[in-house]
């Protein structure tokens, strides 16, 4: 399992921690961005989900905007 | 075979969690997530014991409550399909099936759409129906808050610390909000405030770029966000066979029960009167102790 899982946030977003916490059960390494915080991931996250709502995740290319854990099970391979 | 099975982890399946988890019934929580509405709270001012707290903290500490206990919760999970046969009650979900004595129902709201032009097109391209989770991301721009009750001020509020001009679109001519939020509402030089008035569409190319009002004829907005808060539904379409309002809620007599025996329901699924946390956590106590009763006053064909 070596996909890279990038996905962006806001600290104040429930979905957002419920993805985190997920990846975190699961043992998936990611990488995190707080686009409120940032402008510049801010811009990149619209780029790549051509819209405006978080979380937005990045498995291998594959980006998914809200968290369903099915769907992000399934991505990863995992149960 | 569960004593009890309780779908939803909102404030009344937490509080009915609580409740069973001290009976010492064996049970499970089914749920799609912890705190339910509550979360998206950012200012409660009405729960007794605390004079100011967000739904965030809140729920961090009614989670604590439920997890000092050891309690089985299937999170990620969500309940497709509920029937009675004989004395027990089959539950399918998207992971399984499970069987159980008793069941409490306590599985919320969700948010109600417009139904407008452009509605489903910008969904999370600048419409969204959460002010908490996707306002940072319209910081400096002119948003629309559409709806007139506690969560549109809510997100109003919240707004104002974020975003350049709100837009407040309600449809009715004064806010059914409480009156403390409203006047904070009212007095905010950020927030410009539409009574009577419609929105037609929502417009843009690939993000929302304005929307259309009916407010003495037709007139153009350009925003970058609306967020829509026009009050929820019930989330109550996985079981069928049991008695509903016309607004689609589960009835309830005041012992939580059901129309059907052995099913109990709890907090604003219901036609309970006022979908407020505290009374939902009133309710989902008041639902595990009379599933509790129903036990104690039943036998069981052999599990």
């Amino acid at each position: 399992m070596d996909k890279k899982v990038v996905i962006y946030t806001t600290s104040t977003c429930p979905h957002c921690a419920h993805l985190k916490e997920f990846l975190k059960e699961k043992d998936i390494p990611f990488e995190n961005y707080d686009v409120s915080q940032n402008r510049e991931k801010l811009l990149e996250m619209r780029e790549k989900s051509h819209g405006l709502a978080v979380p937005v995740i990045d498995i291998d290319g594959k980006v998914m905007v809200g968290f369903n854990p099915q769907l992000v099970s399934k991505e990863l391979g995992i149960k | 075979m569960y004593d009890l099975i309780i779908i939803g982890a909102g404030p009344a399946g937490i509080t009915a969690g609580i409740y069973a988890a001290r009976k010492k019934m064996n049970f499970l929580v089914i749920t799609e997530d912890i705190g339910g509405q509550a979360v998206w709270s950012s200012d409660i001012q009405n729960y007794t014991g605390y004079q100011f707290i967000s739904g965030a903290d809140l729920v961090e500490k009614f989670r604590e409550h439920l997890e000092q206990f050891k309690v089985n919760v299937n999170k990620n999970e969500k309940a497709e399909d509920v029937i009675k046969d004989g004395d027990h009650i089959i539950i399918r979900t998207n992971r399984g099936k499970y069987k159980t004595k008793t069941l409490i129902i306590a599985s919320g709201r969700t948010p109600k759409e417009m139904g407008v032009k452009g509605e489903q097109e910008f969904k999370n391209r600048g419409v969204t129906y959460c002010a908490t989770c996707d306002g940072p991301l319209f910081a400096d721009t002119d948003v629309a808050v559409i709806g007139g009750g506690n969560s549109a001020m809510d997100a109003a509020l919240q707004l104002t610390r974020i975003a350049g001009r709100i837009y407040l679109i309600d449809i009715a001519d004064k806010f059914q909000a409480d009156v403390v939020m409203a006047e904070k509402v009212k007095n905010d030089p950020k927030i410009k405030i539409f009574h009577k008035t419609r929105v037609k569409k929502i417009y843009g190319d690939k993000l929302v770029e304005g929307i259309q009002i009916e407010e003495e004829g037709i007139k153009d907005l350009p925003v970058q966000g609306v967020f829509v808060e026009i009050g929820s539904v019930p989330v109550s379409d996985f079981i069928e066979d049991i008695k509903k309002n016309k607004a689609n809620e589960i009835i309830v007599n005041c012992r939580c029960e059901t129309s059907i025996p052995g099913i109990f329901a709890a907090g604003d699924v219901t036609d309970v009167f006022s979908k407020q946390i505290i009374v939902a956590c009133g309710e989902g106590a008041k639902a595990t102790l009379a599933a509790f009763e129903y036990l104690n006053t039943r036998r069981f064909a052999d599990e």
